[in-house]
Formats: structure tokens, sequence, C-alpha cells
């Protein structure tokens, strides 16, 4: 089981709900599992957000896999200059 | 510095594989791409800051002398409204179009609105002199807060703020939330709280070199470009979707490039060449004069930023409160989002809030530059923290070590960080000798420190070994900080082959595989690992190679300094590169590998900057006297280019806190639009900048490497800024702190 942290601007497809748990192995089942939840969240985490698993920022990836017990966290996709 | 001694070439600092040619003007930047029968193009660009544009007469300019072809925006196809990854961050494909050519409207002065080929540059100039533009013209906007306000001239009336009314269309593009905790109660738990507003001003990153094209479109549809830029993918991207064409169709060479510092990640003159040379069909050269690029291309947000700070007596935050503007220019997208998640980042702070604003103005839509967004943000936060160590009566090191984020810490954006340096580097700048020097009259000394995440993305790298037994090292990264001697080094390491034996080249888009552009700190990092990891790969099929030429099974060879190394019992002698590349033909053909990857794991960086100043009381003129940049990087792969990472970042943010600004009037136009009237620091203005590189390995990397680039240009504007305030006795929170700005305050003291 994920420990899944929304950040307040995600919080609006959640309806407020701050965490949740998921079921997932990696970041594709991830999104899965939360579009099913709450439909549009995994599809507005893929195509803007980066994921944190663990404190490690994974930008354009979906076959990363996730360890059980992993903290997820999600943040807008990082650029730079 | 420090090195690690179990490496023979990663860590040592050999001379730049580019360096002779570029001493001695054989490199060939931008401009220097000339082509048989070639035009030159220029751009008509808009006399005012905002205006309709009610019609466009381009008859008297296609029957001039000399000029083969004309264009508007209605030569281009109108795109849909669609975000897209297109290099760094997403853009939207309409907004790029229309910032290329304006459509409609012109929203910013020297906003391109039409372009001219011709047979000279003269010829060309003097046809858009015959462009006939009949403009309404409209009101500004160019102060952040001026543009929020409900009754402030419009940009675009098909933008809405994002949770906003969707009846009234809105200058405010973005917001961003991000809490944590209970602000009033950790505010309540405070002893002390220190509240601020500051303003930055718009500032250009000031490359060298301004942006130049030569394109050439085939009979056949297919488009050759030659320019300057950050990432040739990502030129080859913009430029197909702008017109609407495959990326197959389109290739794109990188020149050598006189400096981006992120904003060569983006197009204005590429899409407009390659138009031109398919309407004249002859090739098409496009060079910015110094006017254009200050005017028209894509500098840093201004910004507005306040921040209320709560401390405990003994030196512990407990809350944080962030409102952080950011003026994005003529279309949406500034650099809002990371400087939200910036601005606390390297604090450990129970409760706190921040609030980012994405606003649009009558100014050139913002691009890229280093960090972006997060020295803002610094400026603000560090100068906070430094008052506050101030009233706490705390050293400001010490007050940052019992606050810093370290391993495990929750950073204010989220995640938990994995392994981080910050707590070593704060250690290393309190140790530093410079942290405790004297201090002469009107001189003073300020700490400023920075964030910066660094990322990873898309790179690939092939190795060629060629019969000699050297190689040929290819990438789509472009080189714009000594990337090609760090790829050779990585290398040169995992090979076992002297530096010099290898090659390390830049290619086109359709000859090196996919790299993102270089930007965000990530091709040492990145393109790094791609480089590694086909070292590898090519280290596994030499020792088949050799396995094959012994009759040994592969897993009984070595590789060791460059050379297949057999078992003991096959008497066999060791093979060097060069003999089992001499014998390649007769054991499956020629040597090469390659990789391409998504590098992930990219370490955040954070640096220290210690700042001393004079302060003339007569004049208010400032000079920075001494100078210190203290950052980690992970691993330093070439030391010299990472100290030079160091001191560009840290001069760029010098002249950003003292001098840089765009000057406006109130029509919108843009008052100093050259290097003697936009004042960058020139070599005279600073001393020698020390640098410590302190070296806290990203796990993530194979060499343990953190991105450097962009981390630097963090902490100075908060440095110099308490320095000024401890040398003047006088606190200024608006930049620059230009001569009169810091005399005005001074007087009034």
């Amino acid at each position: 089981m994920l420990q899944v942290d929304l950040s307040f601007d995600l919080q609006e497809f959640s309806s407020g709900l701050e965490s949740l748990e998921v079921e997932a192995t990696n970041i594709r089942e991830l999104l899965a599992q939360l579009d099913i939840r709450f439909p549009g969240l995994g599809a507005k985490i893929e195509k803007d957000m980066a994921v944190t698993i663990n404190g490690v920022i994974y930008q354009e990836t979906l076959i990363e896999p996730i360890e059980d017990g992993s903290e997820i966290y999600f943040i807008p996709k990082i650029g730079g200059g | 510095m420090s090195t690690n001694k179990d490496y023979k070439w990663v860590g040592t600092s050999p001379i730049r594989p580019d360096g002779a040619d570029k001493v001695t003007g054989k490199a060939a930047f931008g401009a220097d791409k000339n082509l048989p029968g070639m035009l030159h193009g220029k751009i008509l660009r808009s006399p005012y800051g905002h205006a309709k544009i009610k019609s466009i007469d381009t008859s008297a300019a296609e029957s001039a002398p000399g000029v083969l072809a004309v264009m508007t925006s209605k030569d281009l196809p109108d795109l849909a409204s669609e975000m897209g990854e297109a290099g760094e961050s997403a853009v939207d494909f309409r907004d790029l179009s229309q910032n290329i050519l304006a459509a409609g409207k012109v929203l910013y002065h020297g906003h391109a609105v039409a372009a001219v080929a011709a047979t000279s540059p003269k010829l060309a100039k003097q046809a858009l002199k015959l462009i006939k533009v009949e403009y309404e013209e409209l009101p500004v906007v160019l102060e952040i807060e001026d543009a929020m306000a409900d009754d402030a001239p419009i940009l675009h009336e098909n933008q809405f703020t994002p949770g906003g009314s969707q009846d009234k269309p809105s200058n405010i593009a973005g917001k961003m939330k991000l809490p944590r905790g209970d602000i009033e109660k950790g505010f309540a738990e405070a002893d002390v709280i220190v509240e601020r507003e500051f303003t930055t001003p718009t500032v250009h990153q000031g490359y060298i070199e301004p942006h130049a094209v030569t394109a050439s479109m085939s009979a056949s549809g297919h488009a050759d470009v030659w320019c300057c830029t950050q990432g040739a993918f990502v030129v080859r991207a913009m430029t197909a979707k702008v017109l609407n064409m495959d990326v197959g169709k389109v290739k794109v060479t990188p020149s050598e490039i006189g400096g981006g510092f992120g904003a060569k990640t983006t197009v204005y003159l590429e899409p407009i060449a390659v138009k031109l040379s398919e309407m004249s069909g002859r090739p098409v050269k496009m060079v910015m004069d110094r006017e254009e690029v200050l005017r028209a291309t894509g500098p840093t947000s201004a910004s507005v930023i306040k921040i209320k700070l709560g401390a405990t007596n003994d030196g512990k935050l407990v809350a944080a409160e962030g409102t952080l503007k950011y003026g994005a220019g003529a279309y949406k997208g500034s650099p809002m989002g990371p400087g939200c998640m910036c601005v606390f980042a390297s604090y450990e702070i129970p409760n706190f809030v921040v609030r980012g604003f994405d606003v649009v103005l009558n100014k050139p839509k913002v691009a890229a530059y280093r960090a972006p967004g997060a020295p803002m943000a610094a400026f603000a936060m560090e100068s906070v923290m430094n008052e506050m160590a101030g009233k706490l009566d705390l050293d400001p090191i010490d007050f940052r070590l019992e606050n810093a984020v370290k391993e495990g810490s929750v950073a204010a954006y989220g995640p938990k960080f994995p392994a981080i340096g910050f707590v070593e580097t704060l250690k290393a700048a309190k140790e530093h000798p410079h942290y405790s020097a004297p201090l002469g009259k009107n001189q003073g000394r300020g700490v400023g420190t920075g964030f910066w995440f660094n990322i990873g993305m898309q790179s690939s790298a092939t190795l060629n070994v060629n019969e000699s037994g050297s190689v040929t090292l290819i990438t789509g990264s472009a080189d714009i900080g000594g990337s090609r001697a760090s790829m050779a080094l990585f290398a040169a390491e995992e090979l076992g082959i002297d530096y010099d034996l290898i090659t390390p080249l830049v290619s086109n888009t359709e000859e090196a595989g996919y790299c993102d552009v270089t930007g965000g700190s990530r091709t040492t990092f990145a393109t790094g690992m791609a480089v590694v990891k086909a070292s590898k790969n090519l280290v596994a099929n030499m020792k088949k190679r050799a396995a094959k030429t012994w009759g040994v099974e592969v897993d009984e060879v070595l590789w060791q300094d460059g050379q297949a190394v057999p078992p003991f019992s096959s008497g066999k002698n060791p093979m060097s590169m060069a003999e089992i590349a001499a014998s390649a033909a007769k054991t499956g053909g020629p040597l090469t590998a390659s990789a391409s990857l998504t590098a992930q794991g990219a370490g955040a960086g954070f640096g220290v900057h210690i700042c001393d100043v004079e302060v003339d009381p007569e004049t208010g003129k400032t000079d920075v006297i001494r100078y210190t940049a203290i950052q980690d990087a992970g691993k330093a792969i070439h030391p010299a280019y990472v100290e030079g990472q160091y001191q560009g970042g840290a001069a760029q943010g010098i002249g950003w806190a003292l001098n840089e600004e765009y000057v406006y009037n109130d029509k919108g136009v843009l008052q100093n639009f050259g290097f003697l009237d936009y004042r960058m620091p020139v070599a005279n203005d600073l001393p020698m900048i020390d640098t410590v590189i302190v070296e806290v390995p990203n796990p993530a990397h194979p060499y343990g490497v953190r991105g450097v680039g962009e981390t630097p240009i963090v902490p100075p504007l908060a440095a110099v800024a308490e320095a000024v305030n401890n040398a003047a006795g006088v606190r200024i929170t608006d930049l620059p702190i230009s001569p009169p700005r810091l005399l005005a305050e001074i007087d009034a003291k």
C-alpha cells in the first residue's frame, strides 16, 4: 500500500481529501488508480506534474517501480534555465 | 576544492576540446553560417506597447528592389491553444506562434509584426519601411499590481483566472497555493515576527551572442536550420509545430553558442526564416541586433514578493507566509510555480502558506533564466532571514543551521529530501576565512543562501571507436558551459583511456540521438549518465570481441586501464582498445555503442554566498570588494568549470542586485536597449570570486553528480542587499540597489 499526499491544488479533484492509500506497483498503475477514484486526477498528474517517490523526483516516466510503503507526492514539472 | 583520488579523469580539469577554436576565432557561432544565394531577413516591430492591428499592407514592400518574400502572421497556420511539451516546460503553441508574429494585437513594444527577405540587409531594412500597418493604440500596463487590478487594461480577452470569474477576462493567468500546518497557531507561537515586501525588476540574461539563424527549405519540403540554441531538438519541435510540419522534415544544427542562461530554449526567428526560405526559394539568414534582443526576446520576470516570518527567541522558525507575484510578460508562463516551491524550501517550517500569481503585462514574454523564479524568492526570504537573525541576535549562519533542511526533512513543496548538502555547505561557509575577516569603514558583509531542484529529462549518447582506438563521442546536448569536456571525462574514466583520445561532438537532430535542452542544470547529470551507460555498453562489446579472439568465455575477460585482460590460464596478452578496434572487422564489425534514457533522481543543489561591499556615502555607489560562493556539487566532474558556473552565477546575481533593470516610459517603450545603459557588471566591476566546492554525492547518479549551473544565481541578491545594509545602515527592499536609490535612502536616514 502506498501513502499518497495531494497538494492543495490537486485537492479540487479529491473534494479536499489530503491523503489516501493506493495499491500500485508502478507509476502507471498509481495514476490509473487515482483516475478511478477521482476522475481526471490521474490524467492531470500525467500531463502537468512530476511524481516524487520517497522524495526522489521522477519526471516523464510511467514505468518507474514503486515499492510497497513508499510515500508519494506530486509537484509541478520543473524546468530550468 | 576536493577531488576523489579513486578516479583518474573524473575530478580533473583538462583544457576544453573547443577552447583553441574559440580563442583563435575559428569557432562558428550562429551568425557565421552562410550559404550560396542566401537572402537576409529583417523584422518589422511594433512601435506601440499595446495596440490593435487594424490592417497591414505589404504590397509596396513586396515590389521593392531586392525583396523576394514578405510575411505576416497570416502566413503562419492558425494554431489552436494547446499546451505541449517543448523543451524544459510546457508551452502554449498558439502563444508561441503569436509571439513570433503578432496576430490581431501587438502586446509589447518591439513585438514582431512582419518580416522581409531581401538580397541584402540594407534592402531588407528599406523594405520594412514600406510596410503600412494601421494600429489602434491601447493603454499599456507594465506593473504587476496594476495589471492585477479590476480596471486594468486587459491583454487577452479570452484569458480568465483559474478558479476566478469565467465571465470577466483577467491578466492573472495562473494561481498556486502551498499550505502546511496552521499559520495562525504558528504566528501565535512566535516571539519575533518580521514582515516585508520586496520588488525586483525585469532583467535580461545578457548573453553576448544575439539570436541568429540561417534556414534553407528544399523543394521537397525539408527544412535545414542552423542556429545558436540551448536545444536543437526543441527548436525542431517548436519550428515544426508553428509551421505545421512533421518534425522529421526539420533538421536543426546547433552552432557554438555565445551564452544562453535559459533564454535560448525557445524560438523567435527560426520559423520565420524557414517560411521566408520556402516563399523565396532561397536560404535566408536572420540575425538580431542588441536592441532587438533587449526589446523583443524573453528576459526574466519582475516580481513583487511579500514575506512574513515568525520565530521563537531560541531561533526556531514556527510560521511563514509568502505571497509571490511574477510578471509573465505578454503571454502566460512566468516562473511563479518554481518560485513558490523554492521560497521556503531550504528551511524546516511547521506552519506556512505560499500563494503565487502569474500575471501578464505589456512586456516581452519572459524566458527561462538560471533557476527561473528562485532568485527573486530567495532575495525576499533570505533578506527576512538576515533581518530575523539580527533581531534574535544570532549569527546568520547559525540561525540557518538551526532551521536547515537535511536528509529526511519534508520539503516545503511536498516530498522528503533524499541526501542533500545544505548543512555541509553552511558549515563550509562558516569555516571559510572570509566569514571572519575584518571589515573597514563603510564596509559590510552579507550572507545569502539558495536552493534549486535541478532536473533530469531525456538524453542520448553514441560512441564510435575509430580504427586507431580513439573514440568519437556524439551527443545532441548543446555545450553552453564546457559539457563536451565533462562528457569526455566520463568516457575516459569508464573506458580507461586518455581524455585526449576522445573527441566529443555536439551534432544535429538527424545524427544525434534525442536530447532535451541544455538547461535545468541537467546536462552533466543526465547526458553524462547516457555517456556512462553507452561507455559500459561499449566495454561489454569490446570484452566480447576479445573473448572471441582468444577463444575464452566473456565472463573470464576483465577490463582494466583501457585493455581487455585475458584469464591467466589462456597464456594470452592483454588487448588494447587500438588492437581490438584494428581487428573489429574480423570479430563482428565496427565498434559502436549508444545509450538513451530519461534521467531520474536529479539531486537538489544548495549554495551559500558571502559578500563584502564598500558603500560610498557621498554617491551611493556600491563596490563588491570580496565574494565567496560555496555550493554542493555532488561530485565536480570538471572542477574548473564547476567553479566557472559558481562565478558566473554570482556575477549575474550581483548585477541583478546592484544595477540591472529594464527602464520603460509610460508608453511601454524600453529606454535602455543597449549594454551602455543596461548596466551589467564587467570584469573591472567585480573582485575575484572565490569558490568552495562541497561534495555530498547524489546517490541517484553513478558519480554522485548534482547540477551546478543554476543554484549560484540564487543567493547573491540577498547577500549583496544584506552587505549594503550592514555597510550603510539602510535596508533596501527594491532592486536594483543603484547609486541614486541607495543615496536617497542614506540621505533619508
